[in-house]
C-alpha cells in the first residue's frame, strides 16, 4: 500500500501534502483536519486579517484547486482519535479506519488555558484558529476596552491592532517585563515603551485572580486587589503541543513528539512535523521545539522528501517575525543561553539590531526595522560567526564584512 | 487569458493563468512552481519569493517600497531587476508577464 496520511490542518500539513507531489509521490495522500476550512495562514489573524487587508480567501495556504490538481484528499471537520501502529491504521472521529504506509503527524499546538474563576465566561477568548479570530474581531470595537492577558507576541500584536482601530487596551503580564521568554531586558523595554507611547495601559508583575460579570460588562480582579472593567479579553499565555495522539500510540514525546534529523519519530513509518515536533538542531546542539511557520514548512519538505525515498536532513535556521504599529521585528536564531548583548543603531529611532552572543559567538539577532541586518544574520550566524563587540556596535561600517 | 511565465535558473518554464487579486508569489505557490517559496506568506519578512522582473514589465506593478528594497538589498543573487514576487499584484489589466527565478531562495 502506498498511502500517506497527514494528521493536522495547519501550515506543516498543507505544505507536506503538496511537497509530496512535487517530490514525486505517486500513491494516495489524505489530509485529515479537525477544522472545517482548508489550511490557512495563522500569522495574519492578529494583524492583516484583523484590519481586513488580508481576506479569508487570501489566508488559504493552498487553494482548493491545487489540492484537486495534486489529487490530495482533504478530509475536513474530522479528527483522528487513535493510531494503531501494529496494523498501520488510524481511526477517524467518523468511525472510519484508514490504513497508511506512512503517517505524518502535524497536529500543532493548542492555546494554554487560563485557569481562574470566570475563565469560562464568553468574554474570554484565545487566538489560535480562524473562528477564534472572527470571534475576537467581532468583539473589539473602537469604543470597547480590550484586556490582553499575557505579553507575548500574540498578545502584543493584538494590542497593537486593537489600538489601531481606537479601542482602549490594557495588557496584564505576570512577569516583570514583556516578551521575557524570547528577548533580553533592553528589547522588552523597547516594546514596553512602544506600547505605552501608543496608549496601551501596560501592567507588569501582576496576576489575575478572577473575572466576573457586571451590569454593563466584565471586571477582572487582580492580585494587588485592584479591579479592571473591560468588554473582552484575549488570553495569550503560551501553547501546549498536541501530543496526545502520539503519546497514546506509544511514540516518544518530550515537549513535543521527539523526532530525528529526518523528522522521523521513534516509529519508522511515522513522521512528526511543525509546532508539535521536538527536533534536533545542529547549530544550537540541542533539541528544540519551535512555533514557527518557516520551520513548519521546511520540516514538511524534509518529511516529504524522505517519504519519497530522497533522504534529506532537516537543518534549517530558526527565524521569526512580528509586526506591531510601525515596527517590524525580524529575529534570526534563538537567544536562549546568551551571555552578552550588543545594540547596533539607535533604539530611540526604532531602527536597530540587538545581537545576542555566547562565548563571543553570535547566536541570535533581533532586528527592528533593519531587514538588511536580519538577512545577513540569518545567512551568516549558522556559519558560526565571531565579530567583536566594537565592530557590531559601529554603525559606520558593515558588521558582516 | 493572461499568462504568467516562470523561468527557473535551468530555463524550465512553467506557464500559469493569471488570477486578478493574486500576487506572482501566491500564483506560483498555488501552481507548484518550485522556485518560489514564500515562507512568510507576503509579509515582506523573508525574501524567499525573490524573482527577476524585466524593466519592460515594471510599469504594470507598484514601485518598490522601502521595505522591499531593504529586504532585497541582502538577498542572495540580487540583481538590478530583483523584486519580491509577493509585492507584484495581478490586476484585471495586467498583460502577459515573464519572470525569472534565482537558482535558490536561500
Amino acid at each position: 500500500m502506498n498511502l500517506v496520511v497527514i494528521v493536522g490542518g495547519g501550515h506543516a500539513a498543507a505544505e507536506a501534502a503538496i511537497a509530496l507531489r512535487i517530490q514525486g509521490w505517486e500513491g494516495d495522500i489524505k489530509l485529515i483536519s479537525d477544522e472545517d476550512v482548508l489550511p490557512y495562514q495563522r500569522p495574519p489573524l492578529s494583524k492583516g486579517y484583523f484590519h481586513k487587508t488580508v481576506t479569508s480567501a487570501q489566508l488559504l495556504i493552498k487553494k482548493q484547486a491545487l489540492y484537486e490538481k495534486a489529487n490530495v484528499d482533504v478530509m475536513l471537520g474530522l479528527s483522528v482519535v487513535a493510531i494503531d501502529r501494529l496494523s498501520q491504521t488510524v481511526t477517524v472521529s467518523s468511525g472510519a479506519i484508514i490504513g497508511y504506509s506512512h503517517l505524518i503527524i502535524a497536529t500543532g499546538a493548542q492555546a494554554r488555558i487560563l485557569n481562574i474563576p470566570g475563565a469560562e465566561l464568553p468574554c474570554v477568548s484565545y487566538l489560535r484558529t480562524l473562528n477564534d479570530a472572527n470571534n475576537i474581531i467581532a468583539n473589539i470595537k473602537s469604543n470597547s476596552h480590550l484586556l490582553v492577558i499575557g505579553a507575548g507576541y500574540i498578545g502584543l500584536e493584538l494590542a497593537a491592532s486593537a489600538r489601531k482601530i481606537g479601542a482602549r487596551v490594557t495588557i496584564l503580564e505576570s512577569f516583570e517585563r514583556v516578551l521575557s521568554r524570547v528577548t533580553n531586558e533592553q528589547m522588552s523595554g523597547f516594546y514596553q515603551g512602544l506600547h505605552k507611547d501608543n496608549g496601551v495601559d501596560l501592567k507588569l508583575n501582576i496576576g489575575i485572580e478572577e473575572i466576573h460579570t457586571t451590569e454593563d460588562g466584565y471586571v477582572a480582579t487582580l492580585n494587588d486587589g485592584s479591579n479592571v472593567a473591560f468588554d473582552h479579553t484575549v488570553v495569550g499565555i503560551g501553547v501546549i503541543p498536541n501530543t496526545g495522539l502520539a503519546e497514546a500510540a506509544g511514540l516518544e514525546c518530550d515537549n513535543g513528539i521527539v523526532v530525528n534529523e529526518h523528522t522521523l519519530t521513534s516509529d519508522p513509518t511515522i513522521y512528526a512535523i511543525g509546532d508539535v515536533s521536538n527536533h534536533p538542531n545542529e547549530f544550537y546542539a540541542r533539541n528544540i521545539r519551535l512555533e514557527s511557520v518557516p520551520s513548519a514548512m521546511e520540516q514538511a519538505k524534509v518529511a516529504a522528501a524522505n517519504i519519497c525515498g530522497k533522504p534529506k536532513i532537516h537543518n534549517s535556521f530558526p527565524w521569526f517575525w512580528s509586526d506591531q504599529y510601525d515596527v517590524k521585528l525580524q529575529t534570526a536564531g534563538l537567544s536562549q543561553g546568551y551571555d552578552e548583548t550588543v545594540v547596533r543603531g539607535d533604539m530611540t529611532q526604532k531602527k536597530f539590531a540587538l545581537f545576542y552572543l555566547k562565548k563571543g559567538k553570535i547566536i541570535a539577532v533581533d532586528a527592528i526595522n533593519s531587514p538588511k541586518d536580519f538577512m545577513k544574520a540569518k545567512a551568516l550566524i549558522p556559519q558560526g560567526l565571531t565579530v567583536s563587540k566594537d565592530k557590531l556596535a559601529d554603525i559606520t561600517k558593515n558588521w558582516f564584512d | 487569458m493572461t499568462i504568467i511565465k516562470y523561468v527557473d535558473a535551468e530555463n524550465n518554464v512553467t506557464e500559469v493563468e493569471a488570477e486578478t487579486g493574486e500576487s506572482i508569489m501566491s500564483l506560483a505557490v498555488n501552481n507548484m512552481v518550485d522556485g518560489i517559496v514564500g515562507e512568510c506568506g507576503g509579509a515582506q519578512a523573508c525574501a524567499t519569493c525573490h524573482c527577476y522582473l524585466d524593466n519592460k514589465y515594471a510599469k504594470h506593478f507598484s514601485e518598490m517600497s522601502e521595505m522591499e528594497e531593504a529586504m532585497l538589498e541582502s538577498a542572495p543573487q540580487r540583481t538590478e531587476t530583483s523584486r519580491l514576487s509577493c509585492q507584484l499584484m495581478l490586476k484585471d489589466d495586467t498583460p502577459d508577464i515573464e519572470v525569472s527565478l534565482p537558482s535558490s531562495q536561500y
